[in-house]
C-alpha cells in the first residue's frame, strides 16, 4: 500500500510526534479540506436533486422507478462507490470521493423532497390554483416553501453523513480528515487518530446546526402558529 | 487499449472473480467473508435493537425526551466509524467485540428515532379507543401502540441493516473480517477487479436483507393497517422528518 511518504506527496503539512502540540496546521488543513469537498458534493446532490425530485412530483409515475434505482446507489458502500467511480474519474484523486457524496446527497434529498412536496395539503394547492398561480409558480411560491422543514431535514441528514464519509476515502490516500485516520492507524499515532475523529464530529454537528438555524429562518410561519 | 473497453474488462474480471469456485473456499475465502459480514452485522444489530427499540418505545409512548433523541441520535450519526475502527484497531488490535459497537453505533439512530416516530404518530382516537376499554399504559403500548407502529419500527430497521452492512466493509481495514478485507487488499494491491468483486456480494447482500424486510413487512403488520394508516403515515411529516439514515 501507499506509505506516508505517497499520501502526503504535495504538500500537506505532516503531523510530528506523538502530541497535539504543534500539530494544529495539520488539523487546519484538512479541516479545511473537508468543509471545501462536503460543500461541492452538497451543492452537486442540491443541484441535481430538485429537477429530479420536480419530474417525481409531477410525473408520479417515475417515483417509483427513481426511488428503486436511489435505493440501489444507497445499498452500494462508499469504499465501493469510489471503486466504482475509479475507471470514470481515477482511483487515487478527490473526484470520486466528491462524486459519490454528491450521489449519496442526491438519494436522501430526492427522497425528502419529494415527501415534502406530497405533504402539502391538496386545500392549499387548490386555494393557489383558485388564485391564478401557474404550475412553476405554485411550485416555487407555495410547495417548496411547505416542503422546507422536511428538506431541510434531508439536508441535515445528507450533510452530517457526507461529511462523516468522506473520511473513508483516508483508505485510498484521500478523504480530508480521514487521511488523519489512515495516517494515524498506519504509524500508530492514536492522538492524531483521535483529533481526526473529534475534528470529523465537530464539523458535522456545526453544519447540522447552522442547517437547523436555516429551517428556522426560512419557516417563520411555523413558528408563529406555535407561540 | 480503448479505455471503455479497460473499464467493461475490469467489471466482467470482478464478476468471474466472484463466480470462480476456486475462491470461495477455505478460512480466507468468499463464503467464510460472506458469513463473517453477516454475523458482524447481525450482532451489531441485534446489540443496537436491545439498546434503541426500548427507548424508542418510551420516547413515543410517554413523548418526553425527543429532543434529546433527536440531538443524540445527530451526534451518533456523526461519528466515522472508519475513524472509530481504526482507533480500536490500535488500541485493542485483536479484538472484535468492540467493532461491533462501533457498528451497532450506526444503527441506534433509525431503530430508536422510527420506533418512537411509529408510536408518536399512532392516532389519538386509537390511543383513546384502548384506553376507554381500560386497557393499562402498558398494555396500550403492547397492544396498540407497537403493532400500530410497525410499519415505520420495520422501516427503521430496514435501514439500520443497510447501514450497517454496507458499514461493515470497513472491518476489512486492517484485515480483521468480512468482505470488507477484499476491498481494503483489493485496493492495496491495485487488483481493483477485487474490490469489484467484493462489492458487488455486498451490495447483493444489502438488496437481499431489504427484499427480507420486504416480505416480513408483508408477513408481520395487521391487514388493517397496511393501506389507509401506512400511506398516512408516509405522509405526515413528523414520520418524514424523523425517518431516514446517514449511508456506510
Amino acid at each position: 500500500m501507499r506509505g506516508a511518504a505517497t499520501r502526503f506527496a504535495g504538500n500537506p503539512p505532516y503531523w510530528n510526534g506523538p502530541q497535539l502540540s504543534g500539530n494544529w496546521d495539520v488539523i487546519r488543513y484538512y479541516t479545511a479540506e473537508h468543509i471545501r469537498f462536503t460543500l461541492i458534493a452538497l451543492a452537486l446532490g442540491v443541484l441535481f436533486a430538485f429537477p429530479i425530485a420536480y419530474l417525481s412530483h409531477r410525473r408520479p409515475v417515475l417515483y417509483p422507478p427513481i426511488l428503486a434505482m436511489t435505493n440501489v446507489v444507497y445499498a452500494i458502500p462508499s469504499l465501493a462507490l469510489f471503486a466504482l467511480l475509479g475507471p470514470f474519474l481515477g482511483y487515487t484523486n478527490d473526484k470520486p470521493i466528491i462524486v459519490a457524496m454528491a450521489l449519496y446527497t442526491l438519494v436522501i434529498l430526492v427522497r425528502n423532497i419529494v415527501e415534502g412536496l406530497r405533504a402539502v395539503p391538496r386545500n392549499v394547492t387548490d386555494a393557489a390554483t383558485g388564485l391564478g398561480y401557474g404550475r412553476l409558480r405554485q411550485f416555487a411560491g407555495v410547495e417548496l416553501p411547505l416542503a422546507i422543514p422536511t428538506i431541510i431535514a434531508g439536508m441535515r441528514l445528507a450533510a452530517v453523513s457526507t461529511i462523516s464519509l468522506i473520511t473513508v476515502g483516508g483508505a485510498i490516500g484521500k478523504g480530508a480528515l480521514g487521511r488523519m485516520f489512515a495516517d494515524g492507524i498506519d504509524r500508530g499515532i492514536d492522538v492524531e487518530l483521535t483529533s481526526g475523529v473529534i475534528a470529523v464530529v465537530l464539523l458535522a454537528l456545526v453544519a447540522d446546526a447552522l442547517l437547523l438555524t436555516a429551517g428556522w429562518l426560512l419557516t417563520p410561519w411555523t413558528r408563529a402558529r406555535t407561540a | 487499449m480503448d479505455p471503455g473497453a479497460h473499464r467493461m474488462s475490469v467489471l466482467v474480471e470482478g464478476v468471474q472473480w466472484l463466480f470462480d469456485s476456486g475462491n470461495w473456499w477455505g478460512n480466507r475465502g468468499i463464503v467464510a467473508r460472506v458469513v463473517e459480514h453477516l454475523e458482524y452485522s447481525g450482532a451489531a444489530l441485534g446489540v443496537a435493537f436491545v439498546i434503541a427499540f426500548p427507548i424508542g418505545l418510551i420516547i413515543g409512548h410517554t413523548g418526553k425526551g425527543r429532543f434529546v433523541a433527536s440531538s443524540t441520535a445527530n451526534v451518533l450519526r456523526a461519528v466515522p466509524t472508519y475513524g472509530v475502527v481504526s482507533l480500536l484497531f490500535i488500541w485493542r488490535p485483536l479484538t472484535l467485540w468492540p467493532l461491533l459497537l462501533a457498528l451497532a453505533i450506526l444503527a441506534l439512530p433509525p431503530i430508536m428515532l422510527n420506533t418512537a416516530a411509529g408510536i408518536a404518530n399512532v392516532d389519538p382516537q386509537t390511543r383513546d379507543a384502548a384506553e376507554g376499554v381500560g386497557l393499562t399504559g402498558f398494555q396500550v403500548l403492547t397492544k396498540v401502540e407497537a403493532p400500530c407502529a410497525l410499519p415505520l419500527i420495520l422501516a427503521g430497521m430496514r435501514s439500520a441493516a443497510n447501514q450497517v452492512i454496507a458499514t461493515a466493509t470497513v472491518l476489512g481495514v486492517k484485515g480483521q473480517g468480512g468482505l470488507g478485507v477484499f476491498i481494503f487488499s483489493g485496493y492495496g494491491t491495485q487488483r481493483y477487479y477485487i474490490v469489484y468483486g467484493a462489492s458487488i456480494a455486498i451490495i447483493a447482500i444489502v438488496l437481499l436483507v431489504e427484499a427480507a424486510f420486504a416480505v416480513l413487512q408483508r408477513r408481520l403488520v395487521s391487514p388493517g393497517l397496511r393501506v389507509a394508516r401506512i400511506g398516512k403515515q408516509l405522509r405526515s411529516r413528523k414520520s418524514i422528518t424523523l425517518v431516514g439514515n446517514s449511508a456506510r
